[in-house]
C-alpha cells in the first residue's frame, strides 16, 4: 500500500513490526525482502514519487574541507532515492576490502566477504544486472576486445553496468510495494526525531513531520535507518532528547569517518601505437551486458607498497578528425586532417617522448637500424609470412601520413591519440572527516548537516604511487608511456578533485562501540532495536562503487530481522 | 749461446716485475685516449638508434636538467653501456641491430625493475632517458 502522509490526520499514531526510514536502494531492498513474511512493514519516505524542490531543499547544508558538491544535489529525496540518478556501475567487493590492513588505520570490517557473499546474487537480481559473472578472464573470452596483459604488478577488473532504463528502484518496485498487503509506504513522511526509552537502550517511536505542518508518530518493534550517509548520522545526532550527544554516539563516532571515492584526472597514457586496443576499458556490450574494465594494483602489491586501493578508469581519446573523415568521402578532409595533426592530449613533451620510444621499438621492428635508407627488417618479412595480421595492424604506424589514415579508414580502426586516466581512491578512514550539525534548521525544524570532507596523505600517496607502478607495467608490456599528472612533491590536490556521490562510513561497522557505531549485524551499539542500512555502515569503502554491496548488506539485514522478529 | 740464454729465469722475472708496471704506466694516457675514442664511437652509434634527434634533445635536455649539470655525454655512455648485458665490451662489438636489441632489452628490464624516473610526470626508464640525452647531445653527421 502506498499512501501520502499529508493525508493522514494530524497526530496520527502508526504502528508496525518493522519501520524502515528511507525508500532508496537500501530501504527498498529491506522492505522488498520482508514482503512475504507476516511482519507488518512501515516504509517512510520523505519525498513523493517525483522530484519536489521544497522536499529536496531539506538536504541543504554547508560544506567545509575538501570542496564538495552542494549537499542538496548529492542525493535525491523521493521514492527510489539516489537510484533515480545513479550511474548503474556495479562490482562486488573483494575479500581484501573487508580485511584489516595494518597500514590503513581504522580498516577491517567485523564481517568478511563470506558473510556478504550469499547475498550478492540476490542483490545483483535486485539491481537488475543480467549475470553473476565478475571474472575478467571469463569476460575476455566472450568479448571481442582484449584487456591489457595482466602481470604481477597490474590487474584488470570488470564492472557491470545496469541499463539506464532499469536503474531507478522507484520505477522498478513501486507497483510491487503498492500491491504488498503487509507493507504500508507513506510518502512525504519525514522523520525528525528518534525517541527512545529513558536509558536510550531501545527506540520507542519515531517522530514524523510533513511539510504541510502535520505531526505523527510511528511505533514498531524494530527500526531501520536507511536515509544515506549524511542523513543517517544527522538523525542520530539530532535525536538528543535522552543523550546530549545524540543516539549511538557515546564514543563520539556518529558522523565521523566520512569517506568518499575521491576521483580526479590522474594522468594520461600515450599509446605505443595508434592501433592499440583499449576498448575493453570503455563501457561496451558483451552478449547483452554492458561492462567496463579498469586497471588496479593486485592486492599483494597494495600490501607490499602499503597503499589503499586505487582504480584507474580509462577514457580512450580517438582522433575526432578521423571520426569526421570516416563519415566523409572527401579526400580533402583527409588531407587537412593529416596536415592538422597535433600532439593530441599527450602534449608536445609526450609526443617527443613517444618519438624517441618509437625509434627504439617501431623503427627497429620495421627497418634495419642505422641503414641510410629504410631497409625492411628481415623480421618484418618473416612476420608477414607467419602472421600477416600483426604486420597489417602496424602498417599505419609505419606509413604515418595520408596513406596511414587511408589504411585505417579501410580497416575501420580509429587511431588512438591518448588514454585519459582517472583515479578513484578507496579513501582511508579519517576521524576528522565528518558530518556534524549546525544551528541553522530546515523547514521541519531539524538542524542542518554540515559536511567537512578530509583526505589524508596516504590517499594522495596511494594515487601517485599506483600511477607510477602502472606506468612501469604498461611500458613493460609495450603498451605505451604514462604520465602522472599529480606532482608527488606537491601536497595539494588536483583542482578537478571530486567525490563520486558516495557517502560512506558515518555510522561505521565495528565489533566494539569504542570503534564503531553499528555492530556486525548493522545494529546500533547499545540500542536493542535500531538498525542502519546503507553505505554509512561501511568501515572502509573499497574502490568499487557501493550500490551492489549496499543492497547485499540490506538483504543480509532483512534476513537478520526475519530471524529475530519471528 | 745467445744472449738471452745467458739470462737466468730468475733474473728475467725480476726485470719483468720491475719494468711492466712502468711500461703500463707509460701507456696509461694512450689507453685513456683509446677508451675515450671508443666511447665517442659508442656514443655516436647509440645516438644513431634515435632518428628523432630533436625529440631526443627535448627529452634528454629535461633529464640532464634533472641531474643538475656536471654529467657529460661520455659518462652517460659509460653508465648506459655498463648496464647492458655483456657491458661495454658487448656494446662495442655489437652490430647496430644488436645494439638496438641490447638497449631495448635494458629498457624493458628497467620497467621490470621499476628503475624509472619522472620527466615532467612521464614515467621513463633510466636507460631511455640516458639514451635520449646521448642522442640529443651527439652531433649528427652532416648530410652527404
Amino acid at each position: 500500500m502506498l499512501s501520502d502522509a499529508r493525508e493522514l490526520p494530524d497526530g496520527a499514531e502508526l504502528e508496525g513490526d518493522v519501520c524502515i526510514v528511507g525508500a532508496g536502494a537500501a530501504g527498498l531492498a529491506v522492505a522488498r525482502a520482508l514482503i512475504r513474511t507476516p511482519l507488518r512493514i512501515i516504509l517512510l519516505e520523505g519525498g513523493g514519487l517525483q522530484f519536489e524542490s521544497d522536499t529536496q531543499s531539506l538536504y541543504e547544508g554547508p560544506v567545509a574541507g575538501v570542496p564538495y558538491f552542494p549537499l542538496d544535489t548529492a542525493r535525491l529525496r523521493f521514492f527510489g532515492g539516489s537510484t533515480n540518478h545513479w550511474g548503474g556501475i556495479c562490482r562486488r567487493f573483494d575479500p581484501s576490502d573487508f580485511e584489516r590492513r595494518d597500514w590503513i588505520p581504522g580498516s577491517g570490517w567485523p564481517i568478511g566477504l563470506a558473510d556478504v557473499e550469499p547475498y550478492y546474487s540476490a542483490a545483483r537480481e535486485l539491481v537488475q544486472l543480467p549475470t553473476d559473472d565478475w571474472d575478467v578472464d571469463q569476460w575476455e573470452e566472450e568479448d571481442e576486445l582484449e584487456a591489457f596483459p595482466r602481470s604481477d604488478r597490474m590487474a584488470t577488473r570488470v564492472s557491470q553496468i545496469v541499463p539506464k532504463s532499469k536503474r531507478s528502484f522507484g520505477s522498478a518496485y513501486s507497483r510491487e510495494l503498492e500491491a504488498a498487503e503487509t507493507v504500508r509506504c507513506y510518502l512525504h513522511a519525514n522523520v525528525v526525531e528518534i525517541d527512545t526509552n529513558e536509558a536510550a537502550s531501545a527506540v520507542t517511536k519515531l517522530r514524523v513531520a510533513t511539510l504541510t505542518g502535520k505531526r505523527m508518530s510511528v511505533a514498531a518493534r524494530y527500526f531501520v535507518l536507511a536515509t544515506g550517509g549524511i542523513e543517517n548520522p544527522r538523525l542520530l545526532l539530532a535525536s538528543n532528547r535522552r543523550r546530549p550527544n545524540g543516539l549511538g554516539n557515546d564514543h563520539d563516532l556518529v558522523g565521523r569517518y566520512f569517506i568518499e571515492h575521491p576521483r580526479f584526472e590522474a594522468g594520461v597514457l600515450a599509446p605505443a601505437r595508434r592501433t592499440l586496443q583499449a576498448g575493453f576499458y570503455e563501457a561496451h556490450h558483451v552478449e547483452g551486458t554492458e561492462i567496463q574494465g579498469y586497471l588496479a594494483l593486485p592486492f599483494d602489491v597494495q600490501r607490499s607498497e602499503q597503499l589503499v586501493d586505487v582504480q584507474l578508469l580509462m577514457d580512450p581519446v580517438y582522433d575526432p578528425r578521423f571520426e569526421r573523415a570516416l563519415e566523409s568521402d572527401d579526400v580533402d578532409s583527409l588531407e587537412s586532417l593529416v596536415q592538422d595533426r597535433g600532439g593530441g592530449s599527450i602534449g608536445d613533451f609526450g609526443s617527443n617522448l613517444m618519438k624517441v620510444v618509437g625509434d627504439l621499438t617501431t623503427g627497429r621492428r620495421f627497418t634495419v637500424p642505422g641503414a641510410p635508407l629504410p631497409v625492411p627488417h628481415p623480421d618484418v618479412v618473416r612476420k608477414l609470412v607467419a602472421s600477416p595480421e600483426v604486420v597489417r595492424d602496424s602498417i599505419p604506424d609505419l606509413l604515418g601520413n595520408i596513406a596511414g589514415f587511408s589504411y585505417k579508414r579501410a580497416v575501420g580502426a580509429a587511431p588512438l591519440d591518448a588514454i585519459t586516466i582517472r583515479s578513484r581512491i578507496d579513501q582511508a578512514p579519517n576521524r576528522d572527516s565528518r558530518v556534524t550539525l549546525v544551528r541553522e534548521r530546515d523547514a521541519l525544524g531539524m538542524p542542518r548537516a554540515r559536511l567537512d570532507w578530509r583526505l589524508s596523505e596516504l590517499d594522495r600517496h596511494s594515487a601517485v604511487r599506483t600511477m607510477e607502478i602502472i606506468g612501469a607495467a604498461v611500458a613493460r608490456a609495450g603498451l605505451g608511456r604514462l604520465r602522472v599528472m599529480v606532482d608527488a612533491d606537491d601536497r595539494s590536490w588536483p583542482t578537478d578533485l571530486a567525490g563520486g556521490y558516495h557517502h560512506m562510513g558515518t555510522t561505521r561497522m565495528s565489533d566494539a562501540p569504542e570503534t564503531g557505531v553499528v555492530d556486525g549485524a548493522c545494529r546500533v551499539h547499545g540500542i536493542a532495536n535500531l538498525f542502519v542500512a546503507g553505505s554509512s555502515v561501511f568501515t572502509t569503502g573499497g574502490s568499487s562503487t557501493p550500490t551492489l554491496t549496499i543492497v547485499a548488506l540490506a538483504l543480509r539485514l532483512a534476513d537478520h530481522l526475519k530471524r529475530i522478529a519471528a | 749461446m745467445s744472449w738471452s740464454r745467458r739470462i737466468s729465469r730468475r733474473r728475467f722475472l725480476v726485470v719483468a716485475a720491475a719494468t711492466v708496471p712502468a711500461a703500463a704506466a707509460a701507456l696509461e694516457p694512450w689507453r685513456a685516449i683509446v677508451a675515450v675514442r671508443r666511447d665517442h664511437s659508442l656514443a655516436a652509434r647509440l645516438a644513431r638508434l634515435v632518428a628523432h634527434r630533436d625529440s631526443a634533445r627535448v627529452i634528454g635536455g629535461e633529464y640532464l636538467q634533472m641531474l643538475g649539470g656536471g654529467v657529460d655525454r661520455l659518462q652517460l655512455v659509460a653508465a648506459l653501456a655498463s648496464e647492458l648485458p655483456g657491458g661495454h665490451r658487448a656494446a662495442g662489438a655489437a652490430s647496430a641491430e644488436e645494439l638496438a636489441e641490447l638497449v631495448a632489452g635494458r629498457v624493458r628490464q628497467d620497467f621490470e625493475d621499476e628503475r624509472t624516473i619522472s620527466l615532467r610526470g612521464w614515467i621513463v626508464s633510466v636507460t631511455e632517458a640516458r639514451l635520449a640525452a646521448i642522442a640529443g647531445t651527439t652531433p649528427q653527421r652532416p648530410a652527404a
